[in-house]
């Protein structure tokens, strides 16, 4: 059986998936409304926001306890600001999305903007030195896809970011850490349940998870 | 067992660009035996490896665990050769073992990776289950083994086939309780180094785990098409797949004289401009999208700035790639050059 575990170090880059997110949740692309053309170059906006997360994460007289939830409302509005929640939902419920009310999806984004919220940026505590490098950008049509590597602790871990131009405004709709896609890994959970439950029973877990999270 | 190679069929198809490639359903009738064995690699997780981990961190400075991390991954140099050899990946093979000599040399038996930072040559990571996804073996039913993890038919396989070329599998097999504990040793060096990454993802997940058999198969299912970006962080290769795969798989409306084959991966392109001022490109491309072209935007860090390269995908023959790039010289593009 050692055969297995000799070879496991290789396969085990997924698991980064998920630690990385919390950087890249909360890395997202800014762009400050100057609304000039889509001339907006997506690199320089993910770029910019992810210098300004990462200095407010290295700014010593936020770290404090004290100033915690300051920090941490700091990087949610920029965040908020740069994600399309809505968009992920959508994409994340997939066909499940058609069909339910607009009461039923106004909620859904709520409670999974709240999850990807409190699970990953709270998780910014932990931010110990990492560094982002940006390599390229492909863009076709509306959409973006930005090319960065976080680098941690000497490995190297690929993180596109996926945009979406919204009236000459960039967003982000999907963050894919080593191959594994976000809002793909979710729709897998999402279907997972919706397999055996009713959409009541997804909110619910949500509501669960949500209300969990806000415990701690 | 059913090894289902039609689930491959799908992949013929490029996703659309920004898109997810469909991995179709996981196939999984042992759930609830997977299921308990990741139940018990949980509590081995918190029971057993994160305080012997923690405990062993506490001793042993950062600094050196990365260098046994890395001299082990050193080790393992042979199952990335051979496996590029297989696919055909001759370059690749060729970068793997001249890390390997490298690293093996100057890196100090693999404890450090001059390769990459003194040469700039990054890890071409294949092993055995990525070779038989390239030749089209479909993964087959979902396994979550005790100790070991994530698995399936296929990469079980092709664990069991690499095993011959790594050189711990020698130590295992004329002395199994060695072999035991250096994989012990690894498993706890390896954790050291990455500790909170377990708990980070099962509090993301609201089934931790359909969460990591998805996460498993996105990451191998990416690795096999080698669409995962590497560490290249240089101006424009050819070489560079990843790319090229989100970049180039719309053709666009191109003349119907043209290939109309879906583009794949080797296509020729005509590289219409480069230049560093963001502005210039955009404004060109805006001229290609009025001509019905489709172009795509590329941009590599390259000393401290950006530079923007904006290419039309041009079809499968170079014959016809010429055409369009005469095409574009004639529409005003004077630098437009066919590229592959």
């Amino acid at each position: 059986m050692i055969v297995e575990a000799e070879m496991k170090n290789g396969n085990m880059g997924y698991l980064k998936f998920f630690l990385v997110i919390i950087l890249t949740v909360a890395l997202p692309v800014m762009y400050q409304g100057s609304s000039c053309a889509a001339a907006t170059d997506p690199v320089v906006f993910v770029k910019d926001a992810v210098d300004e997360i990462i200095s407010i994460l290295q700014d010593e007289k936020l770290a404090v306890p004290a100033r915690r939830v300051e920090r941490k409302n700091r990087v949610v509005t920029i965040v908020e600001k740069k994600f399309d929640f809505r968009e992920m939902s959508m994409r994340a419920l997939a066909k499940n999305w058609q069909g339910r009310s607009p009461a039923e999806q106004d909620r859904f984004v709520f409670l999974f903007k709240t999850l990807l919220e409190n699970t990953y940026i709270a998780k910014i505590e932990t931010y110990s030195g990492e560094k982002v490098v940006f390599k390229k950008a492909a863009v076709q049509g509306n959409k973006a896809i930005v090319y960065s590597d976080l680098i941690r602790k000497d490995v190297e871990t690929p993180v596109n970011y996926k945009l979406k131009n919204h009236d000459n405004r960039w967003l982000v709709y999907d963050v894919e850490v080593e191959g594994v896609s976000l809002v793909n890994n979710y729709r897998t959970q999402f279907a997972s349940i919706l397999g055996k439950e009713d959409f009541a029973g997804l909110i619910a877990k949500l509501e669960e998870k949500v209300r969990k999270e806000e415990i701690k | 067992m059913t090894l289902a190679a039609g689930q491959e069929a799908a992949f013929d198809d490029e996703p659309a660009f920004g898109e997810e490639r469909d991995i179709g359903l996981a196939s999984d009738p042992l759930e609830p035996m997977n299921r308990v064995f990741f139940h018990f690699n949980d509590k081995l997780y918190f029971w057993v490896l994160k305080p012997a981990s923690q405990g062993y961190a506490y001793f042993i400075a950062e600094d050196i665990r990365m260098c046994v991390r890395s001299f082990w991954r050193n080790l393992l140099a042979p199952v990335r050769i051979v496996n590029n050899l297989l696919q055909g990946k001759v370059v690749d093979s060729g970068v793997e073992t001249a890390r390997f000599v490298i690293n093996s040399t100057f890196g100090i038996a693999g404890l450090a990776d001059p390769a990459k930072k003194e040469f700039g040559l990054s890890p071409r990571d294949e092993d055995l289950g990525q070779t038989m996804g390239v030749y089209g073996l479909g993964e087959g039913i979902y396994f979550c083994w005790p100790f070991f993890g994530p698995s399936n038919v296929r990469d079980t396989i092709g664990l069991a086939g690499d095993f011959f070329l790594s050189p711990v599998s020698y130590i295992a097999m004329s002395d199994a309780g060695a072999g035991v504990s250096i994989r012990a040793g690894q498993e706890v060096n390896n954790t050291s180094l990455t500790l909170g990454d377990y708990e980070d993802f099962k509090e993301s997940a609201i089934d931790p785990y359909v969460a990591l058999r998805d996460a498993y198969r996105q990451y191998r299912q990416k690795k096999i098409h080698d669409v995962a970006v590497g560490s290249d962080s240089v101006y424009i290769s050819s070489a560079d797949k990843a790319e090229k795969t989100y970049a180039q798989n719309k053709t666009g409306p191109l003349p119907p004289e043209m290939d109309s084959a879906p583009v794949s991966a080797d296509d020729f392109f005509v590289r219409v401009g480069a230049s560093s001022d963001s502005e210039t490109v955009l404004r060109m491309r805006q001229t290609l999208l009025a001509m019905n072209k489709e172009p795509v935007v590329k941009v590599y860090a390259r000393g401290g700035h950006n530079i923007y390269a904006l290419e039309v995908p041009a079809g499968k023959k170079f014959e016809f790639a010429k055409q369009e790039a005469k095409r574009l010289c004639a529409a005003g593009f004077s630098e437009a050059k066919v590229g592959q």
